[in-house]
């Protein structure tokens, strides 16, 4: 199965392939207010408004600032109104499944990440 | 007393014959009568008797008696000499003879005081003449010895006044060596001043020189940062370019079997991109390296030129230096100089010190042989002190002894 894969705090993580429809770097985010902590804000993309979704701030619970290395993950459709934020260099490759919810890429094992749920957890996220 | 005597036997033949003539008168009887005048004669012869040997034993016992009290040693008692008999004229005599005795025992009593009272002083004052005379035998000691001391000290002077020759002559060497080190080192002086002036000239050369080297170190540094700046961006566009890749990689795995082909040249070009970014890691590290490097080694120029700076002015310092020891060195030759005829006058000084103190050496001999004649002069008469204390306190003790004597008689109420 193709993935993409990458580190954040030290820990590997991997996603679907099919669940991106693109991967871009970090452009301006902008701030919307009262919007759940896990949601950074709104960026443009080919000229659409996707909202932004801290995965940091999901997977380990802190935020991080955008440098740059950071990049933005656009969500394949049905959710590619959302892009997931990633401050780590991000890498494409095969993998193969281990354990549920994990997989092995390059001998190395990573956590599958699942864009849905994660989706709705950044917006039931408090 | 023969007046007194012949009276009484006048009286008493008067006596015994008037007895004779009355008594055939009263008693005639003869018998009677005659024994009557017998007794009567008797009688009066018994009474004559009696009266003479009183007036004769009566001033003999006086005498007697104040003989006894003068022989228990009594001369205070008087003697009645009243009458113009031979008892009075015995007892006037005995009288004169105590008068003359009591004189000559207070005389005696008299001088014996004195004597004793002289002869205590005399042993006092030649008790007191025999300390003086001590203390003038130790001061001639002390004074003996100091004046041994005085000539040691003296004799050790006058060594270390030859000594000091010896130390001026030592000194008077040395300060011709020291005259010919300093004109050598004047020479020498004048030398390293020479040296010194073309090292500094080559300091100048050298310090040019290394200006450049940093001038193209820098030039070189600011290649190297432009190498850098290229190395980032040929790392964004990698960047992008992987970024490209992994999109195209997506988008041809959404279009499926058809676009396979795509999907592997996106693989290659998402891999040539990584590569491309590698090496260019591998460029900035290297750049890095070179731009640190040229760091160092612009630094270290830099610090070159301020350490030739450096030794410059202490070149110049040396010269300068040089000078003061020419200067220096010509001094030490005129102060050398000086020495020497100092030193020549110290010698001389010294050899008066010497004949001086060799004076003194002598005198001091002479003062201790005199003090030590002197001490043992006092010595002598200290003895002769005190044999005359010990015949002071003799004589003393004779009188006390007379004084004794004498008060074994009374001689006042």
């Amino acid at each position: 199965m193709n993935l993409l894969y990458f580190q954040l705090g030290g820990s590997p993580y991997a996603i679907a392939q099919e669940a991106i429809a693109d991967v871009a770097p970090a452009s301006a985010i902008h701030p919307v207010p009262l919007s759940p902590p896990a949601v950074l804000g709104l960026a443009e993309r080919r000229g659409r408004a996707i909202a932004v979704i801290d995965l940091p701030c999901l997977l380990e619970g802190t935020s991080r600032e955008t440098t740059s290395t950071s990049h933005l993950m656009r969500l394949a459709a049905p959710l590619e109104g959302a892009a997931f934020f990633v401050p780590a260099e991000v890498f494409s490759g095969a993998g193969s499944p281990a354990s549920p919810g994990h997989v092995w890429i390059d001998g190395r094992l990573h956590v599958l990440l699942d864009a849905l749920a994660l989706v709705k957890a950044s917006t039931a996220f408090h | 007393m023969q007046k007194k005597l012949a009276a009484s036997f006048l009286m008493v033949t008067f006596l015994c014959t008037a007895v004779a003539m009355a008594v055939p008168r009263l008693q005639p009887d003869p018998v009677w009568g005659a024994a009557l005048v017998v007794c009567l004669d008797t009688a009066i012869g018994l009474c004559g008797a009696w009266f003479v040997s009183w007036l004769v034993v009566r001033r003999i016992k006086s005498l007697a008696a104040a003989a006894s009290l003068i022989s228990r040693g009594d001369l205070t008692q008087s003697v009645d000499v009243e009458g113009s008999d031979e008892t009075a004229e015995l007892a006037r005599s005995f009288s004169t003879m105590l008068v003359n005795l009591l004189s000559v025992l207070r005389e005696v009593e008299s001088s014996a005081e004195q004597i004793c009272s002289s002869a205590l002083t005399l042993s006092r004052t030649t008790e007191d003449v025999n300390h003086a005379t001590s203390g003038i035998a130790e001061a001639a000691a002390a004074i003996a010895r100091g004046a041994d001391a005085q000539a040691e000290d003296v004799a050790r002077t006058s060594a270390l006044t030859r000594d000091l020759t010896g130390s001026a002559d030592r000194v008077a060497n040395s300060a011709t060596s020291m005259q010919d080190a300093a004109e050598e080192a004047a020479v020498r002086a004048n030398t390293g001043a020479a040296a010194a002036r073309r090292a500094a000239e080559g300091i100048v050369e050298l310090k040019t020189a290394v200006d450049a080297s940093a001038d193209a170190v820098e030039g070189f540094q600011g290649r190297a940062d432009e190498i850098g700046k290229i190395v980032t961006f040929i790392v964004s566009l990698a960047e992008q370019t992987h970024l490209l890749a992994i999109n195209a990689t997506i988008e041809a795995s959404r279009a499926g079997d058809e676009a396979r082909g795509f999907a592997v040249v996106a693989e290659e070009v998402r891999r040539l991109a990584d590569h491309v970014r590698g090496f260019a890691d591998q460029i900035g590290s290297v750049t890095d390296e070179i731009r640190e490097g040229s760091h160092a080694i612009s630094r270290r120029i830099r610090e070159s030129v301020t350490a030739a700076g450096a030794a410059r002015e202490l070149v110049d310092r040396a010269a300068v230096s040089f000078d003061g020891v020419l200067d220096a060195a010509r001094g030490t030759t005129d102060r050398s100089r000086a020495i020497a005829r100092s030193v020549e006058e110290q010698r001389t000084l010294a050899r008066q010190v010497d004949e001086a103190l060799e004076r003194i050496v002598r005198i001091a001999k002479e003062n201790a042989k005199g003090t030590e004649e002197t001490s043992s002069a006092t010595t002598g008469q200290n003895a002769s002190m005190h044999a005359l204390a010990v015949s002071a306190r003799e004589l003393a003790r004779t009188s006390d002894h007379m004084k004794g004597l004498i008060s074994t008689f009374r001689l006042r109420n």
